[in-house]
């Protein structure tokens, strides 16, 4: 965690987000550091998936007021393609499927975008199938069409590559936990962590975790934990938030 | 209902250049033709008795020559086709399409592809007919529109008086890339028999958002995104192709670097 005057890792400022006319944020501020996980837990409806593409930079979703700001820059107005490169990365919720791409290319046209500056395309074949093995995914799943008629472990389990892949500095996860049965729950989160440990340079990435439950979060520890209700934080605290949550409900929250 | 075609006079295919590929019972087989000179042609394609051929017909014409061509698929006892055609040169061009299970146990599955742009106009008149029972035949159409271009596809799936337990498909996805582009789309069934199964269907769209959103946030470009998504589309109906030869000759003519394995 941070303690110089350094400008934080990642900074939302009063962030006002409409879609399609109906305003769906109204007012987020949220600061994570270097070597931080938030997480953001909440019931449905109430903007974390907004958010989560807002931070992207998707244009259905319009910015009325606010900033956001990735180690002191304002990144509001960039494409995703920009922010991609200046590692923010976002595990979608639902990936979209793409028919006739294979996973390769796409991975290879990703990580030539985003990494080129530090591996040659020549090197990424060996990264691919080291990470592969980590998630326990057969090599056959790189000729298949991206997303298409994969399983939702499936897609979770390529969302989770393509963060170890691209090795973004701040990470968001729009509940990569859904759709995961216990073992690839296991599998997914312990790939997660391992990225946010210290030992793999943990300490210089944030994350932000978007989750329903607290079982993601037995292996992905987070540092902070949020509470989203109508569009903004309602609560913050630590840890031992999500357990509370967890035993209590959002009632708890929204009636204090 | 009216089927569009380009060419309402077909006086031209009496002079048409004729070719016939068969394979030999029993055998696997696979045949590649490429389309080239501005001449008229009729190519059939048979599959006979228990055989599986795979066969390929590209339209690669120079970018001014407007010219129609018949294309027949027959499939015998217990053989199976599997047909790629497509289009991608000439400013006008038209592939009828006569393909016909022609005897119990058989099946033909098709995919085409029309990548069309600039001016350019393509069209797939495809006629499935099933006489007897027990057959199987299965036609994947998609289409490219680019820039003013249009393409026409009319599929008729026929199946005869007492071929039961027959199955027969025909789906058309089109994508827009323009919007000056047409693509017309007119699936047809005519059912004279009980117990069969049959299906036709048509889409037509243009790029998806959300899948450019999910690229870009990949760190690629919005036109390399467009590039990839569109040759995804294109792969669709070529991925299929066994034969490498073939595959690398029509990647090569449709501008596409071939997938490296991982």
């Amino acid at each position: 965690m941070s303690t110089n005057n350094e400008a934080p890792l990642f900074e939302i400022q009063d962030l006002h987000v409409s879609v399609e006319g109906k305003q769906v944020l109204k007012g987020v501020n949220l600061i994570v550091h270097k070597g931080e996980v938030h997480a953001i837990m909440g019931r449905n409806g109430t903007g974390k998936t907004t958010l989560s593409y807002t931070l992207m930079g998707h244009p259905k979703y319009e910015i009325t007021q606010g900033k956001i700001l990735m180690n002191g820059e304002d990144i509001t107005a960039l494409p995703p393609e920009e922010r991609a490169r200046k590692r923010l990365f976002l595990a979608f919720q639902y990936p979209v499927a793409i028919p006739g791409v294979s996973v390769a290319s796409f991975l290879r046209a990703s990580m030539k975008s985003v990494r080129s500056g530090e591996l040659q395309p020549s090197q990424f074949r060996a990264v691919i199938k080291e990470e592969l093995k980590k998630l326990n995914v057969p090599e056959a799943f790189m000729t298949r069409s991206l997303n298409e008629g994969f399983s939702g472990g499936e897609k979770k389990r390529l969302e989770t590559l393509q963060l170890r892949l691209l090795q973004p500095k701040m990470a968001i996860l729009d509940e990569t936990d859904s759709g995961l049965d216990i073992d690839a729950l296991r599998v997914v989160s312990e790939n997660l962590e391992n990225y946010r440990s210290r030992e793999n340079g943990g300490g210089e990435r944030g994350m932000l975790v978007i989750t329903h439950y607290q079982r993601m979060l037995n292996y992905v520890k987070p540092d902070v934990v949020h509470v989203f209700g109508s569009g903004k934080i309602l609560m913050t605290g630590g840890p031992e938030l999500a357990l509370k949550l967890e035993e209590k409900g959002y009632d708890w929250v929204e009636g204090a | 209902m009216k089927i569009p075609a380009l060419f309402k006079n077909l006086d031209l295919m009496a002079n048409a250049v004729k070719k016939e590929f068969a394979s030999e019972a029993g055998a696997k087989s696979s045949v590649f033709f490429e389309w080239k000179d501005a001449t008229p042609v009729e190519v059939t394609f048979h599959a006979k008795k228990d055989s599986t051929l795979e066969c390929v017909f590209l339209q690669n014409l120079d970018a001014t020559v407007e010219m129609p061509a018949q294309v027949r698929i027959i499939a015998d006892r217990g053989a199976t086709v599997r047909c790629t055609l497509i289009h991608q040169g000439g400013a006008k061009s038209q592939i009828a399409l006569d393909s016909k299970c022609s005897e119990e146990g058989s099946s033909i599955q098709i995919q085409a592809l029309a990548n069309s742009s600039r001016n350019q106009k393509h069209a797939f008149i495809a006629n499935a007919t099933h006489p007897v029972p027990h057959t199987h035949s299965d036609l994947k159409v998609w289409c490219v529109a680019k820039d003013e271009s249009q393409t026409i596809f009319s599929g008729v799936i026929t199946i005869e008086k007492g071929a039961h337990h027959t199955e027969a498909f025909q789906k058309n996805k089109n994508l827009i890339l323009s919007e000056k582009a047409t693509v017309d789309s007119i699936p047809q069934l005519f059912i004279f028999n009980d117990d069969v199964k049959c299906a036709h269907g048509s889409s037509t769209s243009t790029l998806d958002p959300d899948q450019y959103i999910y690229l870009q946030s990949r760190g690629i470009g919005l036109q390399d995104a467009e590039a990839m998504i569109t040759r995804g589309f294109i792969e669709n109906a070529i991925l299929w192709i066994e034969n490498s030869e073939t595959s690398t000759r029509v990647h090569e003519v449709l501008g596409l670097q071939q997938e490296e394995s991982l």
